[in-house]
């Protein structure tokens, strides 16, 4: 059994910056002319059964 | 006509519709980007930000409301570089994950610890109804906010 501890005491580096709200997620990126677009997939029949091609 | 918004002691201007939600005028034109619209329902808390102190939704919030109220966002609540009371706690109860409900974990929990000092477990679980964390990591949550207050 190798010990465990060592890997159990990590401090998270990314705390502070997240706590202060400067994390920059993929949302938050806003570049010049960025294109948005969205995808909706609905069922053409309702509670189809999908047999294998 | 132009919005004049003060957000973190700073007078700004936008060009915005006045129905625009505050928190897209905040994170698109001021670049604060704390908040998140992740609902856009005035649900999950992630858009929290300090209306003249008083935790709001601003997805909800049309910016032209906002004029003529201080605005404080996350990144406005820490004195330069350093945490407030409630942010230290997080970081020392290690209650924080993803990060993408804190900005309005803090927002609220900033001002549940100025109101109500003498909160309880149940109180502060009663308090963070309106932030969702989807690590479901709240008991770390709760224990900061209860350290928080022992500091106070």
């Amino acid at each position: 059994m190798s010990d465990v501890s060592a890997t159990m005491d990590f401090r998270r580096r990314d705390a502070r910056d997240k706590l202060r709200g400067r994390t920059r997620y993929t949302m938050d990126r806003f570049l010049p002319g960025m294109l948005h677009a969205a995808v909706q997939l609905v069922a053409g029949i309702a509670a189809a059964e999908i047999h294998g091609g | 006509m132009s919005l004049s918004l003060t957000v973190n002691g700073k007078r700004r201007t936008s060009a915005a519709d006045p129905v625009t939600p505050l928190v897209d005028v905040l994170r698109e034109e001021f670049h604060l980007t704390g908040a998140k619209p992740v609902c856009r329902e005035g649900f999950c808390g992630a858009c929290m930000v300090l209306l003249d102190d008083k935790p709001t939704p601003s997805c909800l919030m049309p910016a032209s409301l906002a004029q003529g109220c201080e605005i404080r966002t996350v990144e406005g609540l820490g004195a330069g570089d350093t945490l407030n009371t409630i942010q230290q706690a997080l970081e020392a109860c290690d209650a924080v994950q993803c990060g993408m409900c804190f900005p309005g974990m803090v927002v609220t929990l900033t001002h549940f610890l100025t109101t109500s000092p003498r909160a309880t477990r149940d109180d502060i679980r009663a308090a963070l109804t309106g932030n969702i964390c989807r690590c479901t990591g709240y008991e770390r949550i709760v224990d900061a906010a209860l350290t928080a207050l022992a500091k106070e």
